[in-house]
């Protein structure tokens, strides 16, 4: 008997980590998998060859190898038989990598906002594909908060996002399961503070600054800063490899053009060269030059001239 | 004597029972085999055909917005190709993407529509020894940024196995 629950376990792993493996080859997705009730437990960590991911089920032996490269958001615990999967593709500006969300429907999303915020969170939700996962979009500012009067609906764990309004507390949530975001910009970019509980104590992490909605997308996702930043470490040298074939690309592309494309080549070039290349420590001035960079691309196609990207 | 020609017959139809008995077990092993051949064949075209998606859908090397569709752009896959064969990261990378296999894009010749494009051999590591070879073709648009012009391209992927016996 132990060794047939063995193998089984060790064939699960193996489907599911494969499954999350190919995923990136098909942006855009959502997937369900209907798979044996199982707990899931999805880590992200460093080993001596750098930073990797693996999932493992009920509590047996895991593989860090096949998910290495692969950004994969999620709780830390996922149980159940089903897993959610969707994928999105990050580009700052130009395409970097494919991001792997994965959740299941015993977890609940839980959206707090402003009425006036209400109409553009719901557009996101829509177009990001997270509608696809069982949501609640909750109003912070009629009257009492319908926030205060949210009830625990039975789910294994509850994930609070606060929309441009101020993290509240709810006594009736807290099991360390649950945890919180606080969202402070639009759905382009801003800034993200992680909440390990919905108490009153709950630690609260360093704010960060996201720049897209795939990105805002991860971090909906994601356990905890530290999960979030060790996945979007993985992308830093996606993001050096993407700019690296921008710069040679460009030499290419810009001989013979005009004047007024090669001052906007050289200004492309100078910006290329000179991107962070954290993706979780991104600065104002950093937004600034991807900016500076997306305008140049629109000038580029104004001028009929060849774009960087 | 009459008992003697009984037994001769009985071992006979014994005989004929048991050949019969292994003409069958051969013919279903021959099926059987050719069944597993042509399955095995199948998933390695199948194989294939997911590396090239895997490559097609490779965000560094999409043509620009303005294009769109399932397109990729011809000097940024040059421009990468470039890079795995220089940088050991790099290749690492992709070596863990794409395995041992060589994947080509070849343009193809429209004379009426411009410079030729060279052939791109964007990843190159084949198994040494004894293999096996699968080979797939699959046609995807290629963009030429430079003269602004789409093309039809095709990706020759060949994927070494090691050899089965």
């Amino acid at each position: 008997m132990n060794s047939d629950d063995d193998a089984q376990r060790r064939k699960l792993t193996f489907d599911v980590e494969t499954a999350i493996a190919a995923s990136p080859s098909n942006p855009g997705v959502f997937s369900i998998f209907s798979v044996r009730p199982s707990r899931f437990e999805i880590a992200c960590t460093e080993d001596v060859l750098g930073v990797t991911s693996y999932v493992r089920v009920n509590n047996g032996q895991y593989d860090d190898s096949t998910l290495r490269y692969v950004p994969v958001f999620s709780p830390r615990v996922i149980e159940g038989d089903e897993l959610f999967m969707s994928t999105r593709k990050w580009s700052a500006p130009f395409a970097i990598t494919t991001l792997v969300m994965l959740s299941n429907n015993r977890t609940r999303y839980v959206y707090v906002t402003p009425e006036r915020q209400r109409s553009g969170l719901s557009e996101f939700i829509e177009d990001e594909n997270l509608k696809s996962f069982g949501h609640d979009i909750l109003i912070s500012d009629q009257g009492s908060s319908q926030w205060d009067d949210y009830e625990d609906l039975g789910f294994d764990q509850y994930r609070v996002i606060f929309f441009n309004t101020q993290f509240t507390p709810n006594p009736d949530f807290f099991e360390e399961t649950n945890t919180a975001l606080l969202v402070e910009g639009n759905t382009e970019r801003g800034t993200l503070t992680f909440y390990n509980g919905l108490g009153a104590g709950s630690a609260q992490s360093r704010q960060i600054k996201y720049y897209g909605e795939a990105m805002l997308s991860a971090a909906i996702f994601s356990q905890d800063l530290k999960h979030f930043d060790c996945n979007m470490a993985k992308i830093a040298d996606r993001w050096q490899t993407s700019i690296k074939i921008l710069q040679d690309r460009l030499p290419t592309i810009s001989s013979g053009a005009n004047a007024r494309c090669m001052g906007h080549y050289t200004q492309a070039q100078t910006i290329l060269n000179d991107i962070n290349l954290d993706p979780a420590m991104l600065s104002d001035a950093d937004m600034g030059k991807l900016d500076r960079l997306q305008t140049i691309n629109r000038l580029l196609l104004t001028n009929a001239c060849p774009q960087v990207y | 004597m009459k008992g003697q020609i009984e037994f001769g017959e009985t071992i006979m139809v014994v005989i004929v029972i048991v050949f019969l008995l292994v003409i069958g077990l051969v013919f279903y092993y021959n099926v059987s085999a050719s069944q597993i051949r042509q399955e095995i064949s199948h998933r390695e075209d199948i194989d294939g055909i997911v590396l090239g998606k895997r490559v097609l859908a490779l965000p560094e090397i999409e043509c620009s917005v303005t294009e769109g569709g399932s397109c990729i752009d011809y000097y940024k896959t040059s421009a990468l190709s470039g890079l795995i064969q220089s940088d050991d990261a790099i290749e690492s990378y992709y070596g863990s993407l794409f395995g041992y296999s060589t994947i080509k894009i070849a343009p193809l010749d429209e004379d009426e529509l411009g410079e030729e494009l060279e052939e791109i051999t964007l990843y190159d590591d084949p198994l040494m020894g004894e293999v096996s070879i699968s080979q797939q073709f699959l046609f995807t648009t290629i963009y030429d940024a430079k003269q602004k012009l789409t093309r039809i391209a095709y990706m020759n992927i060949t994927r070494y196995t090691v050899a089965r016996e």
